[in-house]
């Protein structure tokens, strides 16, 4: 996904202790992608009606009437966010919603704003292979895989605390589930 | 008065040990993973849900949710005054006094009555229940398909309207969750839509997937990216003192009131089409501070500011099960799996349900009172064991919680596709929640909107065409 270039950084020439001016690009984005992707929806739900048209008993009124609605809100979002976002994201909000550029945060260790990013991007990495090798690892060593490493990348350092604990976690679940519960869970490698 | 005949015939049903023990294990584990930061209700009942597809008897399965709804809900208090984690929208009012209450020390008082508040709460809006659900049900057989309509269409717009800052944003959630509820093949004439060739979708997306991508992943994956923000410790319970227990002579005085107030505050808006706990429990921190003699102290651990919400709260989700039960519609996140675990076992919640098989309910309306007392007594002397789970270091403790929402998409679907279908609807959840996208409209959306659907099409059908 995108990084946002400019958050939490102080612009040159800035008067020590002003505050920078937030970036609304991250909102920006969103409503683009809102936009873009309400348009594709309302294309796609146009073309699967076809010859059958929009007949108020008939099933293809309700995909129309939804990304419509998708798109006209995502268009509103998007103006109000580029003509007057700080209605949308007033500057006393949270500073982990809505935009980045917190004010006065040079002390941190580390950039704040790409910490926003990257730690849930690793996640969502991790996620995604672990769900690949669930059938052909297996639910246990794929889960004691995934485990460590989720781990990790969210900040623990004891690895060996880890594996025990994803290995306990892992077989603890595997045999709750499909010997108690007769859920069908992937064996995959190991013989159970 | 064949009301109380019903509810004892419930109670009949319900007073076997195994049923018992069904509570006894519902309340403990929907405790222990509502103790779990991020983790509400909603997405507990969500994760358990398996566990119940080897019950045959829907009797056994509902006891349980309703030890676990009870439990989750405590679970989920206890996070918001130990940790300033409030693990679902309902008990951020909770976390507002109860969190200060436990910086200065006063724990154990603020989760004593956080307990004690919900039980009293349970109990008196359980009686509610069992003499309105059979009016409100007989009055309900009566709806046409037009009269569905229109109340779906009166709750999704309240919700929309009443949560979040901005309308815009809460109506885009909304579009985003009709939209999920239309993927797949229409019911009514078997066409497929928004399925992009993926066969996996032609089901539907299952509501479980959706609550356990929005909540478990979405949370997750935002905790990910405000690491450095967050608290590391938790606060220490104070060694007990004396004997007097829990809470003192002047805790119990202060919080009577708060208790009862924050019933009758919950119940009604539970029980409405807009309502569900969120509100409810604003409103009770609101009155409370306003009509309370220590108002000073808000804001620096009040008790009353624990007192009224917890109530509040705990009175909103027997008001939930008004419309649930009677109707078939589901006004917050946790009564629409509880719809989805009815339908698993084949009910439809409506009128028919009363109709068809008034035992079951009564023998639910029963296991509410018994979850109530089990929740009492077991978790008052354990919170010091449940304190102890959120000693678990952050890391491993959300390493875990994705392995076991991975674990129930899993279970509840049987194939990868599906888990990777929750895990992007995580990451819209992600961006929610970093831009301010209220996150019940969707689960509003997803299941209110193919009712209406249907609904509208089948009165137009009816009717020939004739709107």
């Amino acid at each position: 996904m995108t990084t946002d270039q400019g958050a939490g950084e102080v612009p040159p020439g800035t008067a020590p202790g002003a505050v920078p001016e937030p970036s609304y690009l991250g909102p920006r984005v969103v409503g683009g992608v809102l936009l873009a992707s309400g348009l594709f929806l309302l294309y796609e739900a146009v073309t699967a009606a076809g010859d059958d048209g929009f007949a108020l008993d008939g099933p293809w009124w309700a995909p129309l009437a939804v990304t419509a609605g998708w798109t006209i809100l995502a268009a509103i979002y998007l103006v109000r966010v580029i003509v007057v976002p700080a209605r949308d994201y007033p500057p006393d909000l949270d500073p982990d919603v809505g935009v980045d550029g917190e004010a006065g945060v040079e002390g941190e260790a580390g950039a704040p704003g790409h910490a926003h990013w990257r730690t849930p991007g690793l996640v969502l990495g991790l996620l995604v292979l672990y769900a690949l090798l669930y059938d052909p690892l297996g639910f246990v060593l794929a889960t004691v895989a995934f485990f460590v490493g989720a781990a990790r990348v969210l900040g623990s350092h004891h690895l060996v605390r880890d594996v025990l604990a994803g290995a306990g976690l892992a077989l603890a679940a595997y045999l709750a589930f499909t010997r108690l519960l007769d859920v069908n869970l992937p064996a995959g490698v190991l013989p159970l | 008065m064949s009301i109380f005949a019903d509810l004892l015939q419930g109670f009949a049903t319900v007073l076997r040990p195994e049923y018992l023990l069904f509570a006894a294990i519902g309340v403990t584990v929907g405790t222990f993973v509502g103790v779990l930061p991020g983790i509400g209700p909603a997405l507990t009942i969500a994760l358990l849900l398996p566990l119940t597809f080897t019950f045959d008897d829907p009797i056994g399965a509902f006891i349980m949710f309703a030890g676990i709804y009870y439990g989750a809900m405590y679970g989920g208090s206890t996070t918001s005054i130990l940790l300033n984690t409030p693990g679902e929208s309902a008990s951020v009012a909770t976390s507002i006094e109860g969190y200060e209450m436990a910086r200065r020390g006063r724990a154990r008082a603020a989760l004593a009555t956080a307990a004690i508040g919900s039980f009293v709460a349970g109990t008196i809006s359980t009686v509610l229940l069992t003499f309105v659900a059979e009016p409100v049900a007989s009055w309900a057989v009566k709806f046409r398909a037009a009269d569905y309509f229109a109340l779906a269409i009166l709750a999704m717009v309240a919700v929309t309207a009443l949560v979040g800052r901005s309308l815009v944003r809460g109506l885009l959630s909304l579009t985003f969750g009709l939209f999920l509820g239309l993927i797949g093949l229409d019911s009514l004439t078997g066409q497929a839509r928004f399925t992009f060739g993926v066969p996996e979708l032609l089901d539907g997306v299952d509501i479980v997937i959706v609550i356990v991508g929005l909540f478990a992943i979405g949370e997750t994956l935002y905790v990910a990216s405000r690491l450095g923000r967050l608290p590391e410790h938790i606060t220490p319970l104070e060694p007990a003192r004396g004997r007097t227990g829990w809470l003192s002579r002047e805790d119990w005085r202060r919080s009577r009131g708060p208790w009862l107030r924050g019933t009758a505050l919950g119940f009604p808006f539970g029980a409405l089409p807009a309502g569900g706990a969120e509100i409810p429990t604003f409103l009770s921190y609101t009155w409370e501070k306003h009509r309370s003699k220590y108002r000073h102290e808000f804001g620096r651990g009040a008790i009353e500011g624990v007192a009224g919400p917890e109530a509040a709260n705990n009175a909103s989700f027997s008001g939930v099960l008004v419309p649930l039960l009677t109707l078939g519609i589901p006004t917050s996140a946790t009564a629409a799996v509880l719809l989805a675990a009815f339908q698993i076992f084949n009910l439809q919640p409506g009128p028919q349900l009363f109709e068809n098989s008034p035992e079951l309910v009564w023998a639910l309306i029963a296991s509410l009172y018994i979850g109530n007392l089990m929740l009492l007594v077991l978790n008052l002397p354990l919170i010091r064991i449940w304190v102890k789970v959120l000693q678990i270091p952050r890391p491993v403790l959300y390493a875990g919680i994705l392995v076991f929402a991975t674990l129930g998409v899993y279970a509840v679907s049987g194939n990868v596709v599906e888990v990777l279908i929750a895990y992007a609807i995580g990451v819209v959840g992600f961006f929610m929640r970093r831009y301010d996208f209220p996150i019940s409209p969707v689960i509003l959306g997803v299941i209110l909107g193919p009712m209406m659907e249907e609904q509208f099409r089948r009165a137009l059908i009816i009717s020939d065409g004739d709107v």
